[in-house]
């Protein structure tokens, strides 16, 4: 079988994405784009102002197993999310694949355990963390 | 179906290349490393590699300033590699060869030196399939002398659309700028009859070279055009050397690139008085251990053959495209009918990140992404491609591999 990075767990999110919708509406100034591969996404996130916390987040975008992979997991554990703490958890995990951090806890999202092996391969870590950059953009824009 | 011959160019230039004797640790097993990717980079045989240790070892001074022996050494071997670019690429004089880092300092040092001949309204054409270096560099020129760009296109074989732009030839044009070899398509551009028809008009004639020197016999004044830019890392010669070749009557007109020692001939507090050619072009120390492997790696191409290289590599580019046709839901890109050893491809449902990632791991080093064409990728609507690139030194036996593994991965991703 394949590399660890391509398990079923990734192709599985990448066949089937989760909380993937045209999002054609927004702009080519919301779109996040990896200059590396030219690979781009665009992120929708519905919001509850009363509560601070993020309902749903869905993506638009079309990109490698790493990338659409990443970011359907994403959209998962952050469902029904504090925006404090999804802010806290985005840096968690992008300071892990860059082999800065432990290992962070996304409320027990085992899924996550996939990118491990990404951490030897420095160019494809941008792949993972793309959408996670471009929610945090917008999350800022709340 | 075709039957292609697989034929030998030569059982032991395999050997001559140490890295190719390397193998990779995949699951704790040993693997032969299969390389790819030669249109970004091109491996170094033995000779190249001693040339360079031999260089710092026993040879090293500066060239034209010292009297001793070491520096007389040094200066003689680096023009010495000046004649050896000269005759390979069949140019009249060796002064007409000016060392740069590589064809993209030659593109930009022939952009800026230029600027002169480019008034308010003048048209710079280049074609729609350049490299980002054949591209930036007359942007910039376009702008600072508030002149226009404009663009040869490309049909859907990836060859250029010429006829249009000759029958309706705008005098605005000054200067075109054109590569002759694709990197994305694998096209080997009509650079002669190009060049010819430009010149019908006046027009100066800029080639970029890069992926047609290390793979074709060039000669120079055959095509006729007044600049050819080439990279040595291309054709087995370490990085941070190449050369642009300028005609002499050109480059005896031109103003120096950069300043300070080396290209000039006398200096005085308020004013200076320009080096001769090639020199005027070479501020400062150069490569000069670069250039003299760069002649190494010419002479030990012009042993094999370019001919030779050139028709084996046709062989194995026209063997991988038969055989790589054959996969379902693979599409190349390029379909020139003259073409060099590039084959750009997508898989359907497979991003070309995870294509190159997957062959890596099967020891199979390609390329994935823009290649430095961004242009000619939004043209086709991709955000990027695979690309596997041959030298000489590939075999058969490695595209039957490469296509297993293509069949695999398709298994894998459907």
């Amino acid at each position: 079988m394949y590399h660890d990075l391509y398990q079923e767990i990734l192709m599985d999110h990448y066949k089937n994405p989760r909380n993937k919708k045209n999002l054609d509406y927004l702009s080519d100034q919301e779109t996040h784009e990896n200059s590396l591969c030219g690979d781009s996404v665009k992120i929708e996130i519905d919001y509850d102002k009363k509560t601070g916390m993020v309902k749903s987040v869905f993506f638009d975008g079309r990109g490698c197993a790493v990338f659409t992979s990443a970011t359907s997991i994403m959209t998962e554990v952050f469902e029904n999310k504090p925006v404090e703490e999804i802010r806290k958890k985005i840096v968690e995990f992008i300071s892990w694949l860059r082999g800065e951090g432990n290992e962070p806890d996304l409320y027990g999202f085992e899924e996550i355990k996939a990118f491990e092996g990404l951490i030897q391969y420095p160019v494809r870590i941008k792949c993972a963390t793309l959408s996670w950059h471009a929610l945090e953009k917008e999350l800022g824009k709340l | 179906m075709k039957i292609i011959e697989k034929t030998q160019l030569s059982t032991n230039v395999r050997m001559d290349f140490p890295i190719l004797q390397r193998k990779l640790v995949r699951n704790n097993d040993e693997i032969p490393l299969i390389y790819l990717d030669n249109a970004a980079t091109t491996q170094k045989p033995q000779v190249v590699i001693n040339r360079i240790a031999h260089f710092y070892t026993y040879q090293n001074a500066n060239v034209h300033r010292a009297v001793h022996q070491l520096g007389e050494e040094a200066t003689a071997d680096y023009e010495n590699a000046r004649r050896l670019v000269q005759k390979f690429i069949g140019a009249a004089f060796p002064e007409e060869i000016v060392f740069t880092r590589g064809t993209t300092e030659a593109l930009n040092m022939t952009a800026h030196v230029l600027g002169q001949f480019v008034k308010a309204g003048d048209t710079i054409l280049i074609s729609a399939m350049e490299h980002h270096s054949n591209l930036v560099p007359w942007q910039i020129l376009a702008e600072k002398n508030k002149a226009s760009l404009r663009f040869i296109p490309f049909d859907e074989n990836g060859e250029l659309i010429l006829d249009d732009l000759f029958n309706n030839w705008d005098d605005s044009i000054k200067i075109l700028s054109v590569t002759h070899g694709s990197n994305v398509f694998g096209t080997i551009n009509p650079i002669t009859e190009i060049t010819r028809k430009a010149h019908e008009h006046g027009c100066i004639v800029v080639v970029d070279g890069a992926q047609s020197a290390p793979h074709l016999k060039i000669d120079v004044q055959e095509i006729g055009c007044d600049f050819y830019a080439v990279s040595g890392h291309k054709m087995c010669a370490p990085t941070g050397i190449g050369f642009l070749y300028g005609k002499k009557e050109w480059l005896e007109k031109l103003p120096p690139y950069q300043s300070g020692g080396e290209m000039i001939k006398s200096v005085w507090l308020e004013s200076s008085i320009y080096n001769d050619i090639p020199y005027r072009f070479e501020a400062g120390t150069p490569n000069i251990c670069g250039a003299i492997a760069l002649g190494e790696a010419i002479q030990y191409l012009s042993k094999i053959g370019m001919a030779k290289i050139h028709e084996y590599e046709r062989n194995l580019t026209n063997y991988a495209l038969e055989k790589m046709q054959g996969i379902k839901g693979l599409k190349i890109y390029g379909n020139a009918r003259n073409r060099s050893s590039v084959i750009s491809f997508e898989m359907e449902n497979i991003h070309p990140h995870d294509i190159a990632q997957i062959l890596d791991h099967q020891g199979i080093a390609i390329r994935a992404g823009h290649h430095c064409a961004q242009p000619v990728m939004r043209q086709l609507k991709l955000s990027s491609l695979a690309r596997v690139s041959f030298y000489f030194y590939n075999q058969f036996e490695e595209i039957d591999y490469l296509v297993k593994q293509l069949y695999k991965l398709r298994e894998f991703f459907n």
